[in-house]
């Protein structure tokens, strides 16, 4: 599954088929924190994660 | 892509949301249409409302969706909106944040004001933290609440709406704690006759849903960050709660309503104190020198702080 980060690096991560939250925690990211979209849509984060997919993380707090 | 996709557990639709708390789903119709009933019940629960309320907008995610919310149900509360913003002057990332604040409230057919840190106090905030960058968000926020009661009373606006979403409460309750400073508990609530009373329609919104209804009304853009926000002390803790809300869902939303009763608690306590009129600006405030001529000196409010602008 390739995620892009939001700070604009991208890495290809294995799903073995986890869903996208397992998939975030086990690289230290906290699901609270983010939203993630899929193409244009925003999904659940408890969706399985697919390997040929590509998901964009959204972090939801912003030092505005 | 398909087989995995989860559906809201109302309608069956495609799910963009998951209750951390229940397991349930929602859909973009439902998610929206949850965080409007809050917002709008926040709004008819804050006692008699004008036919006009202020909604105070700096153009980020929050404000912008708190206005796409207001807008949206209006029909409801039978409210007119004004959008109020404060330009600090904060070059390299202002001009960008009003030009998107103009543009949502051009969208949203929703009235604009703004009033600038420059024409108020005399200065930018550049200029007033050359010599004080490290208490950059604490001077910003004593300068731009009173801009934005200032532009409220010019307007003559009696109820002013604020983007604060639940965890901004919880992450309060918590700084609070830390600081153990019971007045800053109660800032802002008493009574007076110049202020805006505030609400804060957003309060049992957390802020995950707050940045999902700005994506789905189409109205989240990417800003730049305030070069300012950086080593604050909220970032640590929102932090902190977000990691708590991961592995124990709803503590956010219990110590938002944590805050909200310690407040109301102490409310109670203190609704004999009134507010006293500024030595120097005239300006309500619980101490005999308001935090804006702390800051400034008498300097501003000669010059300019009771200046009618001809805006």
């Amino acid at each position: 599954m390739r995620i892009l980060f939001p700070d604009g690096h991208e890495e290809e991560i294995p799903a073995r088929g986890r869903t996208i939250e397992a998939v975030l925690l086990g690289i230290g990211m906290n699901p609270a924190e983010l939203l993630i979209s899929r193409g244009e849509t925003i999904i659940p984060e408890d969706t399985i994660g697919i390997d040929e997919d590509t998901i964009h993380l959204i972090r939801i707090s912003h030092g505005g | 892509m398909g087989d995995d996709q989860i559906l809201c557990s109302l309608c069956r639709q495609p799910a963009v949301w998951r209750d951390r708390e229940t397991g349930s789903h929602l859909c973009s119709l439902h998610l929206k249409e949850s965080v409007e009933n809050r917002v709008a019940e926040m709004i008819c629960t804050a006692g008699p409302l004008p036919d006009r309320v202020g909604v105070a907008f700096s153009g980020g995610k929050d404000s912008t969706a708190l206005l796409a919310a207001m807008t949206a149900t209006q029909d409801h509360t039978g409210i007119r909106l004004i959008a109020l913003t404060v330009d600090e002057g904060i070059g390299g990332y202002r001009e960008e944040t009003i030009r998107h604040a103009a543009q949502v409230c051009s969208i949203l057919g929703v009235e604009h004001r703004i009033i600038s840190f420059p024409d108020l106090f005399g200065y930018s905030l550049d200029e007033i933290l050359q010599q004080q960058e490290s208490r950059a968000c604490t001077v910003c926020g004593i300068l731009r609440r009173r801009a934005l009661e200032i532009l409220a009373e010019e307007e003559g606006i009696r109820l002013l709406a604020t983007g604060h979403n639940q965890d901004d409460h919880a992450q309060t309750a918590l700084m609070n704690a830390f600081s153990a400073d019971l007045k800053k508990v109660c800032a802002g609530t008493g009574p007076s006759l110049r202020y805006a009373r505030r609400i804060k329609p957003f309060a049992r919104v957390s802020e995950r849903e707050v940045t999902l209804y700005a994506i789905l009304a189409g109205l989240f853009t990417r800003l730049p960050e305030c070069p300012y926000a950086g080593g604050a002390l909220r970032n640590e803790v929102r932090s902190l709660l977000n990691r708590f809300e991961q592995q124990f869902p709803g503590s956010m939303r219990n110590a938002a309503a944590c805050e909200a009763e310690i407040r109301s608690r102490l409310r109670e306590k203190s609704s004999g104190k009134g507010l006293v009129p500024c030595r120097i600006c005239g300006w309500p405030g619980t101490g005999e020198i308001c935090q804006v001529c702390t800051l400034l000196g008498a300097g501003w409010a000669r010059s300019g702080g009771d200046r009618p602008r001809d805006r």
